[in-house]
């Protein structure tokens, strides 16, 4: 029978970026990336096990689509990625476009994890900027067609409080899954390596 | 978009320059100031006369057990586990990778019954390797400096005080090696410790608190123990002796990565000191009491570096001058009745004396006006946010750099002597540890602590990219440069900005930086074991739990020894 751990918000957000790190050195910006999954993993959105099932699948990687402009703003293609390894880079684009146009208008498309993209609704409404996200048609704007997929945000607070308060509940399994690779970020001891440490 | 502006935001004050106060060097000098965290803790304890009694005491003949304090404040009831155990003196160590301690702690929210108690047995004894749970605030360990405790033991067992002259060497009986606190191993994280317990709401409160009763566990168990071993002859020790006695504790390393990856957190407890310091020099009066007051702390804080014993060479150097520049210091305050205001002592000190003897003046000059300041007591906390601006030009964020980070630029990175040093954590026990970059392995897995090189690194390739686009566009392009160029936009927005530091530097000190940190929790008695790795001590001279409600007075800087107790 797996064990369950409650880790606390700093602790998974530390595994989180050292794995990372483990994974890609440092090839991008894992603080934030880290920040988005403890987002989603606190708000009820399985961040972990998202992540983990793009890195087994493959499609965790750093962005190598298109992004093509069209009538109504940006096309970004994903390339079959999943979304969450973008999440950092769409928080900046729909931020820069809000503040240099009018209107801001994005479209993904060939992409995975979609439902990724709340955090970048919460990202961005922490910056003080609203936007409507369309999970059908896969867009995030800064103007309301009246079509929008509203996510639970009631039940996602109420999670997030309660993993405040009593820690972030984690499979054993998926917690060692994090350590193993976070444990690639650490440097062999050596008699020289303690000296290093003021022997 | 960002709300990062100078904190404080007092009209006219005239602060110093980030290029002075910023320099490690100077960092490294830093005295405690009555801001810094134990002081504000202990006259929050004072002030608000906080209840501490223990509660359970389960200690055998030889003082081994468990002890439960149990805190009622204002507002809630919080206890404080101590189990001590027998350890074998040969493996007693302060290195992070010990196995076992004497005493091990925590401190968490509410009364403990018997199967937390039993619980926590399981547990805190194991520090790193045990798992505590959200109601937990702090999880810490100490050894016993033996010599002292036995000394100690052993003279109030035979019916005498202990001689100040063995005391003053040593100053403590138990020193710590770890306090955690902040959400590691399973406990409540710092939102939730600011959001719920507003009794340990201010930085590092609770982590403070628990070396504060680690020093009155320390004294009880050597009471304990003395009476236990000669109930006929024993002798409590005297209060004044038990408020010298301080808890000592060895910093090494892992306390260096914290001050330079919470740049905006350092950055405002660095501008409320130099806002206090600034008031002082401002409106501080000069008048026959306060030009009193200032010469007996002066002669005090004199007094306070000649007892510090430390084997360190360089300290004991550092820590003459420093006596001896104070004392010209105070001949020239002395000639000069006529002085206007705290400024012209202050620019005497700075055109005549290097950076320990004008901050040891700072901190004295701080100590006699806390008035003018104690109101920035609750702006020690900040948010940290560090928010990219992608729609800053890639123009705007070179210029940026250049007026900011020009520290950065002038070091000569393609000089190996400048990239000698890296910072990696060993696989024994995450140990932070320094390695030559040219000759020991795992420079690649280095810690991204070398902002200045990031800062450089950063620009090249800013410098080539198009000017015109957007930072957005820069950073999709380099996502490895994401992380610095938030870190740039928003310490470009603070007053003080960065630590201004390379240290990849083959001859980097870190013992700065600890001594920069540990002066803000308001620890003294330097005592550095080698550039990595420092002991000191601390609440040396703070009131005894048993002063609360005696005493609100906040008297306890400098601690010297104590002057009239018959040890004989």
């Amino acid at each position: 029978m797996s064990t369950i751990l409650n880790l606390s918000h700093n602790e998974l957000s530390s595994l989180l970026k050292l794995a990372l790190q483990g994974l890609f050195q440092h090839s991008q910006d894992w603080g934030d990336l880290a920040k988005h999954i403890l987002w989603l993993e606190t708000h009820g959105f399985a961040g972990v096990a998202s992540m983990k099932e793009a890195l087994e699948s493959t499609t965790f990687r750093g962005f190598d689509g298109d992004i093509s402009k069209t009538p109504n703003g940006l096309c970004i293609d994903f390339n079959n990625n999943s979304l969450l390894m973008g999440l950092p880079m769409l928080v900046d684009l729909v931020t820069a476009m809000a503040a240099k146009e009018e209107h801001c208008y994005i479209s993904l498309i060939n992409v995975h994890d979609f439902e990724a993209v709340v955090s970048v609704d919460a990202a961005l409404r922490a910056q003080g900027l609203d936007v409507y996200v369309d999970a059908n048609e896969m867009t995030i704007s800064s103007q309301s067609d009246g079509t929008n997929i509203l996510f639970d945000f009631a039940g996602a607070h109420e999670c997030y409080d309660q993993s405040l308060r009593d820690g972030i509940p984690m499979d054993q399994e998926m917690y060692q899954f994090l350590d193993n690779l976070a444990k690639r970020t650490l440097v062999e001891a050596t008699e020289e390596s303690r000296r290093g440490a003021g022997e | 978009m960002i709300n990062t502006t100078p904190h404080i935001s007092d009209e006219g004050l005239k602060f110093r320059p980030a290029d002075v106060v910023m320099n490690l060097n100077r960092l490294g000098t830093l005295y405690p100031y009555p801001l810094s965290f134990m002081r504000s803790l202990v006259r929050r304890i004072l002030n608000e006369k906080w209840e501490i009694k223990r509660a359970q005491s389960s200690l055998c003949e030889q003082g081994y057990g468990h002890v439960v304090y149990e805190i009622k404040t204002k507002t809630a009831l919080y206890s404080y586990v101590v189990f001590a155990d027998y350890l074998d003196p040969n493996i007693r160590s302060d290195r992070v990778i010990a196995e076992k301690w004497d005493i091990t702690m925590t401190l968490c929210e509410g009364r403990v019954g018997d199967d937390r108690l039993e619980e926590f047995r399981k547990n805190v004894p194991l520090q790193e390797k045990g798992r505590v749970d959200s109601t937990c605030l702090s999880l810490s360990r100490a050894n016993k400096s033996a010599r002292n405790f036995n000394y100690v033991v052993d003279r109030l067992a035979s019916g005498r005080q202990p001689d100040f002259e063995a005391m003053a060497k040593v100053g403590y009986l138990y020193r710590t090696t770890a306090v955690y606190g902040s959400g590691k191993f399973g406990m409540a994280d710092w939102q939730k410790v600011y959001g719920t317990y507003d009794d340990f709401a201010r930085p590092f409160a609770a982590e403070m608190f628990s070396c504060f009763l680690i020093r009155d566990f320390s004294i009880f168990q050597a009471n304990y123990v003395a009476k236990k071993r000669a109930p006929e002859t024993a002798v409590v020790m005297d209060e004044d002796i038990q408020r010298y006695v301080g808890i000592g504790n060895a910093t090494g390393l892992g306390m260096a990565p914290y001050l330079i990856n919470h740049p905006l957190l350092i950055n405002n407890w660095i501008e409320i000191r130099e806002a206090a310091l600034a008031r002082v020099k401002q409106y501080g009066a000069v008048k026959v009491n306060t030009r009193g007051h200032f010469t007996c702390l002066a002669e005090k804080a004199i007094q306070h570096l000649e007892e510090i014993a430390t084997d360190n060479h360089d300290q004991n150097v550092i820590n003459n001058k420093a006596r001896e520049d104070m004392g010209q210091i105070l001949s020239w305050f002395d000639a000069n009745a006529s002085l206007q205001n705290w400024s012209q002592i202050t620019d005497f000190a700075e055109a005549n004396y290097g950076h320990e003897a004008q901050e040891l003046l700072n901190a004295i000059l701080l100590e006699v006006f806390p008035e003018l300041f104690l109101d920035l007591e609750d702006e020690l906390n900040v948010d940290e946010k560090y928010t990219l601006i992608p729609e800053m030009s890639v123009n705007k964020l070179r210029q940026t750099i250049e007026d900011k980070y020009g520290w950065a630029l002038s070091i000569d990175f393609d000089d190996k002597v400048c990239r000698g040093t890296f910072w990696y954590r060993s696989e024994e026990k995450l140990e932070p540890r320094l390695g030559d970059r040219y000759r020991e392995p795992g420079a690649e897995k280095e810690m991204l602590l070398g902002i200045a090189c990031c800062v450089r690194e950063c620009y090249d390739d800013l410098t080539e990219f198009d000017q015109k686009v957007l930072v957005a566009e820069f950073v999709m392009a380099h996502p490895e440069h994401r992380y610095m160029v938030r870190r740039i936009q928003t310490m470009a927005l603070t007053r003080y900005g960065e630590i201004r530091a390379n240290v990849l530097d083959k001859d980097v000190l870190p013992i700065h930086l600890l001594r920069c940190k540990l002066s803000f929790f308001g620890v003294g008695k330097f005592d550095p074991r080698s550039r990595l790795w420092v002991r000191n001590t601390m609440f040396q001279g703070a009131p005894l739990i048993s002063d609360i409600g005696r005493t609100t007075e906040d008297t306890w800087c400098f601690p010297i020894k104590p002057q009239n107790v018959d040890n004989t």
